[in-house]
């Protein structure tokens, strides 16, 4: 089973290198072989919305930078993870950055999915989706936004499952360990 | 409530010929027509340089109210607009603590006590639904927490895909539903007061009428068709498989 982490988790250089050994840790544990790419030192560039990986170089981004790697594990991995800060209760702008380059992964016909328009997903593999956010201070309308959107990336991607986990920093360590533990046992993905 | 006669429009889409920038240009007419002085920002693929950002808040200052204009990309704002915001928001707070003293992390995530201009959205996607866009709406109004904007609603439009780059009046029915909003929205955004729930209902209609959306999918998946077959395109290609 592979896992892969996209993280902007060193935006927070103290609680983010933390979690991000939790994460690690615990999905190790749980028997995923770990891809981790940081999008904070990754080449990644800007989606332009031209449109090309529609119709023009179906399925292909024209950018020649780092994403094209991800791309390739996207579309081999049983897990993917959104690992951020939570800046107006949503992704890093980091983060941002390569999700905006997602539409390759799609194919450009409309379907609809859990009752709303949503674009075909273009492989057949559909990763677990999770979630780990990182608030400074307790904010619940921003942990609520957060759970939200990864409700909505989950259902844009076509993932089977999602979860979340908002860990407030300072937070012990264990009780994230917890919380991503029970995430991915509920799934019942261990090997 | 006050009358807003100075406005920032900021043009959050990354692409040059933008539905956003289409958009941003109607409302910024309407506007004018109601005798507001417009300024227009557009954030651009590049983003914003350091000293643009740092103009911003001066700008900023002489506004009665700022509009973010912005596309959905990945059910959120664009990185490059995000990342606007989250500037905006490193100045807005080294600015307070420069004035208060106050704690900085505290500043940021519970705002500045309400100092600074209103603040409204404009959200919309090529998918009709509106939870599609909640995501959106819901990032700028936590931004405009964050900084101790008044957040007074945004506005959510579906299926602008039909607007392809063009001014609003020349794209027909397909664009009425965001006319007639936006003409809506001008009205209550020029008196610096909440967008009414009215205005909202009338921006979230879907633009296909009462076409069920079974329909429209089909009506649209046939056009994309067409151009794949006309071009011999293998639109189902896997670049990524091993």
């Amino acid at each position: 089973m592979n896992a892969l982490v996209l993280s902007a988790l060193g935006v927070d250089p103290v609680y983010g290198p933390e979690v991000a050994a939790v994460l690690e840790e615990t999905l190790s544990a749980r028997g995923y072989g770990i891809c981790v790419v940081d999008v904070l030192t990754a080449d990644v560039q800007a989606c332009r919305g031209c449109g090309s990986c529609g119709l023009k170089t179906p399925g292909r981004c024209v950018l020649d930078d780092d994403v094209q790697v991800v791309y390739r594990q996207m579309a081999q991995c049983d897990l993917l993870v959104f690992a951020t800060p939570i800046t107006f209760g949503s992704h890093r702008s980091e983060l941002k950055r390569v999700l905006d380059r997602f539409q390759p992964l799609m194919v450009p016909f409309y379907v609809l999915r859990d009752g709303e328009m949503n674009f075909r997903p273009r492989y057949s593999r559909r990763p677990f989706l999770l979630g780990v956010g990182i608030l400074p201070v307790s904010d619940p309308e921003q942990d609520e936004a957060y759970r939200f959107l990864i409700s909505r990336n989950a259902s844009n991607i076509g993932a089977p499952d999602w979860s979340v986990v908002v860990a407030v920093s300072g937070e012990s360590p264990d009780i994230v360990h917890q919380e991503i533990d029970s995430a991915v046992e509920a799934w019942g993905c261990a090997v | 409530m006050c009358r807003v006669t100075n406005l920032l429009l900021i043009d959050g889409s990354p692409r040059a010929r933008s539905n956003t920038g289409s958009i941003v240009t109607y409302l910024a007419g309407r506007l004018k027509d109601l005798r507001a002085t417009v300024d227009v920002f557009h954030v651009t693929s590049r983003g914003p340089s350091d000293e643009e950002v740092c103009r911003l808040p001066a700008i900023i200052r002489n506004c009665d109210a700022v509009v973010l204009a912005t596309p959905v990309y990945f059910d959120g704002l664009p990185a490059v607009t995000h990342s606007l915001l989250e500037r905006v928001a490193a100045v807005s707070v080294a600015l307070s603590v420069e004035r208060s003293g106050t704690d900085c992390v505290g500043a940021a995530v519970v705002g500045t006590g309400g100092v600074g201009p209103v603040f409204y959205g404009v959200v919309h996607s090529g998918f009709v639904e509106a939870a599609q866009r909640r995501s959106a709406l819901w990032t700028l109004e936590l931004f405009a927490r964050a900084v101790g904007w008044s957040w007074q609603g945004g506005v959510s439009f579906g299926g602008t895909s039909p607007i392809d780059g063009r001014p609003l009046e020349e794209v027909g029915r397909l664009a009425t539903v965001v006319r007639e909003g936006l003409e809506l929205a001008a009205r209550e955004m020029i008196t610096g007061g909440p967008l009414s729930a009215a205005t909202l209902a009338a921006c979230g209609r879907s633009p296909f009428a009462f076409l069920p959306r079974s329909v429209v999918i089909r009506l649209i998946n046939a056009r994309t068709r067409s151009i794949v077959r006309r071009n011999r395109i293998d639109v189902t290609a896997l670049p990524y498989a091993d």
